[in-house]
């Protein structure tokens, strides 16, 4: 369970997000989208505990994310967009140090299967300098995997991956989706938010301009109706105001 | 070359700018104004600059040259010099694919480390001002940029060498040859003279004899020759009056001039050289190229290594274990181990007391020391390299004291062993000589006292650093490696200033209870070895118990830090 309650994150006089508030039951997608700016990673992030919210709370598997980092934090796995890998542990050293921090007993036999549905195996004693960036991102994933979180946070997953990979990626998250997980993500591929998510926030400025099924917010848009779901999101944030 | 001028200027406006914002923030402030009067009170204060013995220029031509000849043969022997090359990511991914000759790049990057050289410049001129030349400031100013640049332009030219051989991936080692022939010559007067005044050497009554037996020893050929061009390098510096500086500036110059001509005939040759490259080779050289940033990555081969991990425990371990790894893969170990392995062995061979044992005890004491105090400031594998990684640190379920304490003890136990061994067999080395009145289970006692005592001052000055990159991210050098080379000392100086006197203030409370401690335990039993065993382990527990305060407070700040803090 993921909730987030009148969140809002300030730089100086800068807002960047600004009092939004969602819930993301066990085996829902969220999908978070927006235009570039609109406070989608900052959300993200709020979220993941890399930042701490100016005002508002986080809740992650019932547990605040303010008052029980510690307990609110082994819930969660963030996948970011930018791998962050360490340059001198290898592929496997990653899912055993991910191990150790989680405190995954049967690391053993958690490690084939997640580098086999990754396609990392014959990577396992590489080191982050020897793989590809899509590579990297699999193994960022993989070590988000490892510990079976409650709540997933996805920030643009499929940024990276080889096609196949894309596919397999779609396929991981909606099977952790099937089996309980709280999933966010955000991406601006429109297709992948259409395809996964079961609600859909909107977000402009860092304000909600649109949440809940796609099917809800259309009902709330008599014009968008019949429209498609990129039509629907231009519409949305004003995007589309200044297209050709 | 434009374009490249343009961004020189730029980026240093825009760091200026960017660190003259920093100071609204108040812990930035208030640390600068500390700051400021602390260099004041260094340098300026009537006090300080009215009793303050002059360095001499004598001293000034005996220790720079060694340092300047034992940095650039550390540079050819360990390859140290990767960081002369370091172009930064984005030069790398903007820089190497424009149509701009490898020629202008190299230019690009002498013209950049020249800020470094002339803020080093000012900082040595600081240091300098008390000498006892009668040189006007501008002429020791420009001595000091002479002597920096022209080590700048050597490690330059050293890792353009090496870079041309390893990116035509030849095992060729002609290309070496005359550099290497040179250096080998060098090495080869200076054993010569080295044996030919060996009993000299040997038989020297004291460290200071022995110091000033080295020094004639080094000034006469063939040694006092091959190292004429070092000591040309340093005569501006120390030459009195205007005309003789102007006299000694003229080989001074010639010997940069070369080194300018080294550097950009080595290039031309790495140019043709990467010509004739295919385009799949080309993008490897680019992997090489991005690869030079920062230290020598860990080899496939290393990976083979390892120490094993419990999947259970406390998870700050996963953090101690990762860098541990870490060190094992980067041969810091081989480092960290070199000298006390070599040191134990002379004190296995020479244990039998003379001058070679107590030349050994003092190098011993030495290395120790420096191990000691500098240590913690050049060995980095802490949040001063992963706070570059802060947003996955941020996600972990571990606190932030924990976090801290974790990547403080990595740096404490890799330290503590080898300064443990240096100063252990210093100890036992020098006891004919300055505590000759230690009987032998004093001796014992003190040594043993040393591996708390170093350990747990090895966690504060850790802590003290870690602390320092936390609070400070926006002038802390965060990464692995602190700015390579000589030329780079005087921002290392602004730097260490703040954790040195932290250091030196954290110590005062814990000496005096170890003092007290010992003492009193003396005055009960007169027993100085229970004295220096209670006092020692009164002083480690007072130290440990700061550095655990200490980290606590470091962790609540690393709880609240953010990623654009330290951006």
């Amino acid at each position: 369970m993921i909730s987030v309650q009148s969140l809002t994150k300030r730089y100086g006089d800068f807002t960047a997000v600004d009092g939004i508030s969602f819930d993301v039951a066990p085996g829902e997608v969220l999908g978070l989208v927006g235009p570039n700016g609109a406070g989608k990673t900052t959300t993200l992030r709020c979220l993941a505990g890399i930042i701490a919210p100016s005002t508002g709370a986080v809740l992650l598997g019932g547990y605040d994310l303010q008052q029980s980092p510690v307990d609110a934090k082994r819930t969660l796995a963030f996948i970011p967009d930018e791998p962050h890998l360490f340059d001198y542990l290898t592929v496997e050293e990653h899912l055993r140090f991910i191990a150790r921090v989680y405190g995954v007993a049967d690391v053993e036999q958690r490690i084939g299967p997640v580098l086999e549905e990754l396609e990392l195996a014959d990577k396992r004693r590489s080191l982050p300098d020897e793989l590809s960036r899509g590579m990297k991102q699999k193994l960022a994933i993989a070590c988000g995997l490892l510990h079976e979180p409650k709540t997933l946070v996805l920030d643009e997953p499929l940024t990276g991956l080889d096609p196949g990979g894309m596919r397999r990626m779609r396929a991981t998250i909606a099977a952790r989706a099937r089996a309980g997980t709280a999933v966010v993500l955000s991406s601006h591929l429109l297709t992948l938010v259409e395809e996964l998510c079961t609600k859909i926030f909107v977000i402009r400025r860092g304000r909600c301009v649109a949440y809940g099924s796609l099917a809800q917010i259309v009902e709330s848009h008599p014009e968008l109706v019949g429209r498609s779901l990129e039509d629907v999101f231009l519409a949305l944030t004003g995007e589309g105001e200044s297209a050709p | 070359m434009g374009a490249l001028w343009y961004l020189i200027w730029t980026q240093t406006r825009n760091r200026v700018v960017r660190q003259a914002k920093r100071l609204k923030q108040p812990k930035y402030a208030v640390a600068f104004v500390l700051g400021l009067a602390y260099f004041w009170f260094l340098f300026f204060s009537p006090t300080q600059t009215d009793g303050r013995a002059p360095i001499s220029d004598d001293l000034l031509m005996i220790v720079l040259p060694v340092i300047f000849v034992v940095t650039i043969a550390l540079t050819w022997l360990l390859g140290s010099d990767r960081s002369a090359l370091a172009f930064t990511r984005p030069e790398v991914a903007m820089l190497f694919p424009a149509p701009i000759s490898r020629r202008t790049l190299v230019l690009y990057r002498i013209l950049h480390s020249q800020f470094a050289a002339l803020f080093s410049t000012i900082i040595w001129m600081l240091i300098l001002r008390k000498s006892t030349s009668d040189l006007p400031a501008f002429a020791r100013a420009i001595s000091v940029w002479l002597v920096f640049t022209t080590l700048s332009m050597h490690r330059l030219g050293v890792a353009l060498s090496r870079a041309g051989v390893l990116e035509r991936r030849s095992r060729n080692l002609l290309k070496f040859t005359p550099a290497l022939g040179v250096l080998l010559a060098v090495v080869a007067t200076i054993a010569h003279s080295v044996r030919r005044d060996w009993t000299l050497l040997t038989e020297a009554d004291g460290l200071r004899a022995l110091g000033t037996q080295v020094l004639s020893t080094l000034e006469l050929p063939p040694a006092g020759i091959a190292l004429l061009p070092v000591r040309l390098i340093f005569e501006p510096l120390v030459a009195s009056g205007l005309g003789e500086w102007a006299l000694a500036m003229v080989p001074a110059l010639l010997i940069l001039v070369l080194h300018v001509w080294w550097v950009l005939a080595t290039e031309t040759a790495f140019e043709e050289a990467a010509a004739e490259v295919s385009e799949k080779q080309a993008n490897d050289l680019a992997e090489v190229r991005a690869r030079m940033h920062g230290v020598a990555k860990a080899k496939q081969k290393d990976v083979g290594r390892t120490i094993p991990l419990a999947p259970i425990g406390w998870p700050g371990m996963a953090i101690l274990w990762k860098n541990a790894v870490w060190v094992m893969r980067t041969n810091q170990i081989r480092s960290l181990l070199l000298a006390p392995a070599i040191v134990v062995f002379g004190a296995i061979v020479f244990g039998d007391g003379g001058s070679i044992s107590t030349i050994i005890g003092a190098v011993a004491a030495a290395l120790g020391s420096l191990l000691l105090f500098f240590g913690p400031g050049t060995m980095r594998n802490d949040l001063r390299a992963d706070l570059q990684r802060l947003p996955l640190l941020r996600t972990l379920p571990i606190p932030g004291n924990e976090l801290v304490a974790a990547e403080v003890l990595t740096g404490t136990l890799a330290l503590t062993v080898p300064q443990f061994i240096l100063l252990g067999v210093a100890v036992w080395m020098l006891r004919g000589n300055s505590i000759a009145q230690f009987t032998d289970p004093m001796r014992v006692a003190t040594i043993v006292t040393l591996l708390p005592l170093l350990f747990s001052l090895n966690a504060i000055n850790f802590a003290l650093h870690n602390g320092l990159a936390v609070m400070f991210p926006g002038w802390v050098r965060l990464g692995e490696k602190t700015a390579g080379g000589f030329e780079m000392m005087g921002q290392g100086i602004l730097t260490s200033v703040g954790t040195l006197l932290a250091l030196v203030l954290l110590l005062i409370l814990p000496s005096i209870i170890g003092l007290s401690v010992g003492g009193a335990l003396y005055a009960l039993t007169q027993s100085l070895t229970l004295a220096i065993v209670a006092g020692g382990l009164a002083t480690s527990i007072g130290l440990g118990t700061e550095a655990w305060l200490l980290i606590l407070a470091v962790g609540r700040s690393l709880d609240k830090l953010e990623p654009l803090q330290v951006a």
